[in-house]
């Protein structure tokens, strides 16, 4: 999927329905980079494509396009943050079309220090459509940008040292994970790379890797100074989705007081909290049985987790393309990307 | 008008407030205490003013109310009220700042009043049905927000914890059972007995310090050391105004009013053999806030504070 020149068809619906497609179909999951990327694209069409005369309209048609996404791919946050993000800028659009680039706007979060003033009806106020499309185009645009130098910048941040011993998880399945790592390589004389493969005779790390099984892990672990662990979505407590079998690992490298680094661009921070968000995610995610198994297993639950929530005390930092963050910290950055009142509706 | 007058005045009206309007929470009822004053003021200078501020929230501490929440809600409004245009403090005539005052400690007043609807809604995913929830003592907020999960069709199992030494748990417990919501009063020395079955801990809040811990009734804090220990998260449901800028480091670090009942202080200087009313929980022992500015993490706490006072 997530040809970065989507096709060039004109009709929306189609449009849509080959994005939505492409995202539930198969059995692995695509990275989230290309998912991300997928998803603008489509979201440029859709700027281009439907009709709206003002903000209001906009983003409702924005909403509309997200709740049919989500209905059918719930499991692919990626999807549901970048449209926001993308809400977000049509507001900003929105307010430039209207006051101009020079003016400043307010900070829309409700914050202890704004509980005095009174609520500001400029919502109401809007740009034409005409006016924000070309100008909304281009800032969407930037977010291709922004998606496309996100590797290099999270390559860029210096965490690993001379005479290392790394632990990786989820390698083959995360190009940013692996070109972290390879680019490390260059520069830097580790020890030893281990990259944990969660099959007992899956070897499908890149050949600088020695592979391990997850069960050695905890052994291992007494080697190893440092653990760094692919990020799926990152929540505002700084607990974070990550592929099945990284809460043990985590768990494994707090024991031994190792640190744990976690790998997430931008587009990776979700606005809101979840009370539960490995039931909510792992509950779609069925698993390819064939058909004979799955009759004789018809009364069976069968666990099969994609992702695991890991807490944020079992994490050190998060390497992001705009710097390294805390977990305790994640919150702050919310306000960067997404507008409250796209958070409160119920999607 | 005379200090003296203005403070029995202000304690009457806080207290037929407290009194005649159930629900009110004790910050909101301090705060239209302080507007009432403003509205009657005959001040012509700040300083007066600021007087006259001042004998009203010393007398509302002497009240038996908890001094947290009228400390923490009159300091926000004082603050807000004073945040003026530099234009208008330059006036020659002072009635037009009382004015502006007036004016700014109405919209607060309103923004406060849809404090509890706001956290009612914040929180409304974290509870499915048949969750298990564990509170502590009697709590408006968790209240309100335990009614509004229940009127949204989610069916809720409370464990209420007795709270003594005033039994206010009984008065929880009383409320939810008439709402219709499955409640069982247990004892405080069964928190550790039950805290396997919980699935989260859910308790409101007297202050919330800038460390991001909390002051709430006694035995807050030996729940949530439970909670952790088995990893069960700790809920708070806190309105903005229960902000205060308090950093206590220990349970001996908490302000002697926070801790006792001004009629229990009054006159005495040891109090080692009374029973505190309040203890201190860390942050480390929270897990999420529930306020009307949106879900914070402990850390977040402090932040909004700090953008305030500076």
């Amino acid at each position: 999927m997530a040809q970065v020149d989507a096709p060039a068809a004109h009709d929306i619906n189609e449009i849509r329905t080959t994005f939505v497609h492409n995202l539930a179909k198969g059995h692995t999951r695509e990275n989230s980079l290309k998912i991300a990327q997928a998803t603008v694209n489509y979201i440029r069409r859709i700027i281009a494509l439907e009709k709206y005369e003002n903000i209001e309209d906009l983003l409702n048609v924005l909403r509309t396009h997200l709740r049919y996404s989500i209905s059918l791919a719930p499991t692919e946050l990626v999807v549901r943050n970048i449209f926001l993000i993308a809400m977000k800028l049509a507001r900003e659009e929105n307010m430039r079309v209207l006051v101009g680039v020079d003016k400043e706007v307010g900070n829309p979060y409700d914050s202890l220090n704004t509980l005095w003033k009174a609520e500001e009806n400029s919502a109401n106020a809007s740009a034409t459509g005409k006016k924000m499309r070309k100008g909304l185009a281009a800032t969407i645009k930037e977010i291709l940008v922004e998606l496309d130098s996100s590797r290099e910048l999270i390559v860029s941040r210096a965490v690993l040292q001379l005479n290392d011993t790394v632990l990786t998880y989820g390698v083959s399945s995360s190009p940013t994970l692996r070109f972290f790592l390879e680019s490390a390589r260059r520069t830097i004389k580790m020890r030893q790379i281990l990259s944990v493969s969660s099959q007992l005779d899956d070897h499908s790390g890149p050949d600088f890797t020695s592979s391990i099984s997850l069960r050695d892990v905890a052994a291992a672990m007494t080697d190893v100074t440092k653990v760094l662990l692919p990020v799926s979505v990152v929540f505002p407590d700084g607990s974070a989705l990550m592929p099945a079998g990284s809460l043990s690992i985590a768990h494994a490298a707090a024991r031994h007081a190792v640190p744990v680094y976690g790998l997430a661009a931008f587009y990776k921070i979700a606005p809101y909290y979840s009370a539960d968000a490995a039931s909510a995610v792992n509950a779609q995610a069925g698993i390819g049985l064939p058909v004979k198994l799955a009759d004789s297993l018809r009364h069976r639950v069968i666990l099969s987790p994609v992702f695991d929530v890991v807490p944020a005390h079992l994490l050190s930092l998060y390497i992001s393309n705009s710097g390294a963050v805390l977990p305790s910290h994640m919150y702050r950055l919310i306000a960067d990307y997404y507008h409250p009142e796209d958070l409160t509706e119920e999607l | 008008m005379e200090l003296e007058a203005l403070k029995s005045n202000a304690i009457s009206n806080l207290n037929s407030l407290m009194k005649n309007e159930p629900n009110i929470s004790t910050g909101l009822a301090a705060i239209k205490t302080l507007l009432k004053t403003l509205e009657i003021s005959k001040a012509t200078t700040a300083i007066e003013l600021d007087a006259e501020l001042d004998a009203v929230v010393s007398a509302m501490e002497s009240t038996d109310h908890s001094s947290t929440s009228i400390r923490s809600a009159s300091n926000l409004f004082r603050k807000f009220i004073s945040l003026a245009p530099a234009d208008l403090i330059d006036q020659p005539d002072f009635v037009n700042i009382l004015n502006f005052y007036n004016n700014r400690g109405r919209i607060f007043i309103e923004r406060v009043a849809r404090s509890r609807d706001l956290i009612g809604k914040f929180s409304r995913p974290f509870f499915a049905h048949s969750t298990r929830l564990l509170t502590h003592s009697y709590s408006k907020v968790v209240l309100s927000v335990l009614r509004k999960a229940q009127e949204s069709g989610v069916d809720l199992e409370v464990f209420v914890t007795e709270s003594q030494p005033n039994a206010s748990g009984k008065k929880m417990h009383e409320e939810l059972t008439k709402m219709g919501i499955n409640s069982t009063l247990v004892l405080d020395s069964a928190v550790g007995y039950l805290m396997e079955r919980m699935d989260a801990v859910i308790v409101g809040a007297e202050g919330v310090m800038e460390t991001g811990g909390i002051i709430n009734k006694i035995g807050t804090l030996s729940i949530a050391i439970c909670a952790k220990m088995m990893n069960k998260p700790v809920y708070v449901m806190a309105e903005s105004i229960k902000f205060v800028k308090e950093y206590p480091l220990n349970q001996s670090d908490i302000p002697e009013e926070f801790k006792y009942r001004t009629s229990v202080r009054a006159g005495r200087k040891d109090l080692s053999s009374e029973h505190p009313e309040v203890d201190y929980t860390p942050p480390s022992f929270i897990t999420l806030l529930f306020t009307d500015l949106g879900i914070l993490t402990p850390a977040a706490v402090g932040e909004e504070l700090i953008k305030l006072y500076t």
